[in-house]
């Protein structure tokens, strides 16, 4: 049985902050009333991680990834709940035995010194965490190989590339050895050959050095490669944690089928017909998603309905579909494999629009 | 023990850190030298017409006015460097989140920084003094007369407790930031305080003496005034003794209200957004 390294027990964070209309008026308004408002970035979360874990946390922009993982590390403060480490540190007091085992990189903030060379900051970290001269060497230099950027090493940070400082930011998170990485979007903005050398680089250092890494990241590719459990936050709350086998097997084992109809009335009739299929889930269509669309897309947009259809039905689905229908109600008609981005963003899609709690089980088939 | 020897080598290295960045900015430190010059001349000849022409202070001669100011120039030129203004803008803009999560306290990393732009600065002030002295007729002469043999001990402690209440004060103000977007109010305020309280503008001890009983409770008037008075030996040794003694009270408190501030600011702290 292998040890929870991480338990996170109803964790809640609400911001505080102040409402400012637009504009100048709204500025001196607000410079005499200041109307308060609380942001609910996570509602009453929880879940557990295994030592040797690598966990992706995802989510759409402000769904509170962030927050969990600075939570998680012990940067803020929780507004109530707890995150217990290895067992006994509570992260919220931060105690320094909990630091020495932990790393943290976050692609928006650099913690290089600027101004110095990366091998300053590496060796202010050597100090830090008192590691001996010759485990040092042969980390740093194992991390440099693998990344191709020994010739970097003497340049401040400041005249790196992004990539570059990326790199070093992640050399440096894992000098020390931690036993949990902390990682918010570390692949931001790399080119592909760059984020390809990240991902190889954390992949090694959860199978060999069994770090355990919780991973927030936009890109699917990252997801796909490196983390085999996910954990799906949208509004604060969680939709979705097991295996990524769950996404992958409806990435997999389904089709989706885009229709668009040739005018708002036929799109009505074909929504019907669509709905009255078996195994058939709309993805969007529904007059509760047009309001996501822009007015300038109106024709060839709003006309459109799509729909995931279990990969072995697809022929008697659409069988069925054209033959209900008439000929001059499809305007076009395409089915294609589905991505893993499709089922993603399906499963945002519907946490906002029902309450979330069912969805752990339904949207994936839930294997918690 | 061990704990206690880490932290000391990573202070050290983190200090000779700090100096190395210090000293990359080279052309603004040497700008900030030549516009440092340039104040001290000014504040001087100001200083010595506003003597010549108002003779009655009893103590302050025209000498003993300029040597007021090349000392008050050389404590501002130092509390200026060594302050924490950083502070409030590491909180503000996230840079203070690393260090949130690191073994090695925030509040030492911030006061060697301090240390080491304060010796950055001392050193390259030293060639401006040695120029004063070769280039200044008698300057070497008038100066060394007006600073009084028993001054030797007392003024390095006095010098200690002006800097340490200094960055202390400093350090309060920038940690407002946890609760405030912008701490400039504060530090306007502050620096109005400096100006009437420190003696950086006038000879402190021209004061009325209720005066001089309040400034005496504040941290500003040990950032300049008390070394300074003590290295001209206006103070008698019992006064230096009550003044030293009393200025570690005002660091006490100082200290404790930062340490107060600290802990529930690093409670409410937010990071940023992204
Ligand atoms: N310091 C803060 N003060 C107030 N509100 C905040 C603060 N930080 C985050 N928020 C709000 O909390 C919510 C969650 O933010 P968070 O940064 O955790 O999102 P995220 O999932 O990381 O998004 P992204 O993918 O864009 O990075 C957002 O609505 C954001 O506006
Ligand atoms: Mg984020």
């Amino acid at each position: 049985m292998t040890e929870t390294i991480i338990h996170v027990k109803n964790l809640v964070k609400t911001y505080q902050t102040f409402k400012k209309q637009p504009g100048l008026a709204g500025a001196i308004k607000s410079f005499f009333i200041r109307e308060p408002v609380a942001v609910h970035a996570i509602k009453a979360t929880s879940f557990e991680i295994k030592r040797g874990e690598f966990i992706g946390l995802l989510g759409p922009n402000g769904a509170g990834k962030t927050t969990m993982l600075k939570m998680m590390t012990g940067l803020i403060p929780p507004t109530s709940g707890t995150s217990t480490t290895f067992g006994r540190f509570d992260t919220s007091r931060r105690p320094r035995e909990y630091l020495r085992k932990i790393g943290m990189v976050m692609g928006q903030r650099n913690q290089l010194h600027p101004d110095l060379p990366a091998l300053d900051s590496f060796r202010l970290s050597q100090a830090i965490y008192d590691i001996p001269q010759t485990q040092f060497e042969a980390r740093l230099n194992r991390c440099l190989d693998l990344f191709q950027i020994h010739s970097k090493l003497n340049i401040p940070v400041r005249k790196l590339s992004l990539g570059e400082r990326m790199k070093m930011e992640l050399i440096l998170a894992i000098l020390h050895e931690p036993e949990i990485l902390f990682l918010d979007e570390p692949t931001i903005g790399l080119d592909f050959s760059a984020a390809r050398q990240i991902r190889t680089f954390l992949a090694e250092a959860n199978s060999k050095f069994k770090i355990t890494i919780v991973l927030t990241s936009h890109y699917t590719k990252d997801i796909e490669e490196l983390c085999r459990r996910v954990i799906l936050i949208n509004h604060g709350s969680l939709i979705y944690d097991g295996p990524l086998d769950g996404v992958d097997e409806r990435v997999q084992g389904e089709r989706q089928v885009v229709v668009t109809a040739s005018d708002p009335k036929s799109q009505a009739e074909i929504l019907n017909v669509i709905k009255s299929l078996d195994g058939v889930t709309v993805v969007n269509g529904e007059p509760s998603d047009q309001k996501n669309n822009l007015p300038a897309l109106e024709h060839a947009e709003n006309l459109t309905i799509t729909f995931a259809v279990p990969a072995r039905l697809v022929g008697e689905t659409t069988k069925k579909l054209l033959n209900t229908l008439a000929a001059s109600d499809i305007r076009d008609l395409t089915i294609s494999e589905r991505s893993i981005e499709d089922v993603f963003s399906e499963i945002y899609n519907r946490a906002e629009v029902s309450p979330p709690a069912n969805l752990n089980s339904t949207i994936i088939g839930g294997s918690k | 023990m061990a704990d206690i020897r880490v932290l000391i080598r990573a202070s050290a290295v983190h200090f000779g850190q700090c100096l190395q960045a210090a000293l990359m900015y080279r052309s603004a430190l040497a700008i900030f030298v030549v516009s440092e010059a340039f104040a001290y001349a000014g504040i001087i000849a100001f200083w010595y017409g506003a003597a010549n022409s108002n003779p009655n202070q009893a103590f302050y001669k025209p000498m003993a006015l300029v040597l007021y100011f090349c000392l008050v120039s050389f404590h501002h030129g130092i509390q200026h460097h060594a302050s924490s203004r950083d502070i409030g803008s590491d909180i503000r803009l996230g840079k203070l989140s690393y260090s949130i999560v690191r073994p090695f306290p925030f509040l030492l990393q911030a006061g060697l920084r301090s240390v080491a732009f304060t010796l950055t600065y001392s050193l390259l002030l030293a060639p401006l003094v040695v120029a004063a002295f070769i280039f200044v007729p008698d300057l070497w002469t008038t100066f060394c007369a007006g600073i009084l043999p028993g001054a030797v001990w007392q003024y390095p402690v006095a010098a200690a407790i002006g800097l340490t209440a200094g960055w202390l004060v400093r350090m309060v103000i920038g940690v407002l930031a946890f609760d405030m977007a912008q701490i400039w109010g504060p530090d306007t305020c502050f620096i109005a305080l400096y100006y009437a309280a420190s003696g950086s503008v006038f000879p402190v001890d021209l004061l009325p003496v209720w005066a001089l009983g309040i400034v005496k409770w504040t941290p500003m008037y040990y950032m300049v005034g008390f070394p300074v008075l003590t290295l001209m030996g206006r103070l008698n040794p019992v006064q230096f003794q009550t003044e030293a003694l009393q200025g570690c009270v005002v660091v006490t408190l100082t200290f404790v209200i930062l340490a107060l501030m600290w802990r529930r600011g690093i409670k409410v702290f937010e990071a940023i957004g992204i």
